[in-house]
């Protein structure tokens, strides 16, 4: 997270651009030592775990998290540094935005800059 | 250790089961619901039947498609004698002229269809007291008179024609026929357990065999798919 905006990761620019929320209408339940996940955009049930449930509760907020924030909340929770976690969270969202978990969203051009 | 106060689905936080410091790859298994699951499996075999000549590509239309079971029929023939021969493919344990036959209703044992008929139109007919031929042939037909009156392309079969299936290949071949007339002799026919499945355009009309692919192409299917793809009261017949 250290190298963001410095112009020379591009990945890491655009990503900022994109914010991250809960999609509407997902459950997450507890189920033994993990969680059970549905989504009514894919219309599938998902087995998670901690983390991943954890992150989707970060991500559970009225207004889209950057992938920065995403990192930052789940660090909070594991008593990390962001820049610890941003492998998982980016992880995460690969699984997340196709399981229909998670929607990403353009951010408007302020809250990127 | 993970839950100090009686978990209720409200009350439990994901973020508050997250051990500080312990950094867990995050991990996602989707759960395919039975119904799904079952869907999914039970057309498997209709595929895989359909596969052995149809590139597998072919499945997984978009389209509605619905199938429908039909059982195929199938008629055993004798072919005729070769040009020049005195006999055709009937062995001979005991000659019989034709004329022998003619007028009598020569069934054979099981047989629905009678020689009588049709020792006319194939010359002596040499047969054994048991009328066993040589060379049957077994051909496989739908019969257009079991699609119903459900509506149907140009290459399926009127009411008053069959569709013949090559046992071996599993497509179609040809255009629809009239039934099999008294040239070859028609040893036996009826229906097999053996069924095809057509399918449906959005329509409703029915446009072919097996999954989506070229005219004719589609698959015979066994028993025990038919078993497992039809839900009772929505497929088949």
């Amino acid at each position: 997270m250290a190298a963001e905006g410095q112009g020379t990761q591009p990945i890491l620019r655009v990503s900022r651009s994109i914010g991250y929320i809960l999609v509407s209408g997902v459950l997450v339940e507890p189920l033994g030592d993990h969680w059970a996940a549905f989504s009514p955009a894919s219309g599938e049930s998902h087995l998670i775990n901690d983390t991943s449930a954890a992150l989707l509760e970060a991500l559970a907020g009225q207004s889209p998290s950057t992938l920065g924030q995403a990192c930052e909340a789940l660090a909070g929770d594991l008593g990390a540094l962001p820049a610890e976690v941003d492998g998982l969270v980016r992880e995460a969202f690969d699984t997340f935005l196709p399981a229909g978990l998670v929607r990403a969203v353009t951010l408007p051009a302020a809250t990127t800059s | 250790m993970d839950h100090p106060d009686p978990p209720t689905p409200h009350q439990v936080s994901a973020r508050r089961r997250l051990i500080r410091g312990a950094l867990t790859a995050p991990a996602l298994m989707t759960v395919c619901s039975g119904s799904a699951f079952a869907a999914a499996s039970n057309l498997r075999c209709l595929a895989n039947a359909a596969n052995a000549t149809t590139p597998p590509s072919t499945w997984g239309s978009s389209s509605p498609d619905t199938f429908l079971r039909v059982r195929l029929y199938k008629v055993t023939t004798c072919p005729a004698a070769r040009p020049g021969s005195s006999s055709n493919n009937f062995s001979a344990d005991v000659d019989n002229q034709a004329s022998n036959l003619t007028g009598v209703d020569a069934k054979l044992p099981g047989q629905p269809q009678t020689l009588a008929a049709t020792a006319k139109s194939t010359g002596p007919v040499k047969t054994t007291t048991t009328g066993v031929c040589a060379n049957p042939v077994e051909t496989f037909y739908i019969k257009g008179s079991d699609l119903g009156t459900y509506a149907r392309s140009g290459s399926m079969p009127t009411n008053l024609q069959y569709l013949q299936i090559n046992a071996s290949t599993y497509v179609t071949v040809g255009s629809p026929v009239s039934p099999p007339g008294t040239t070859p002799t028609v040893l036996s026919q009826g229906y097999v357990d053996q069924y095809v499945a057509l399918r449906f355009n959005s329509s409703g009309e029915i446009v072919g065999i097996g999954p989506p692919g070229s005219a004719g192409q589609g698959g015979m299917v066994g028993q025990s798919c038919w078993t497992s793809t039809l839900l009772p009261g929505v497929l088949g017949r």
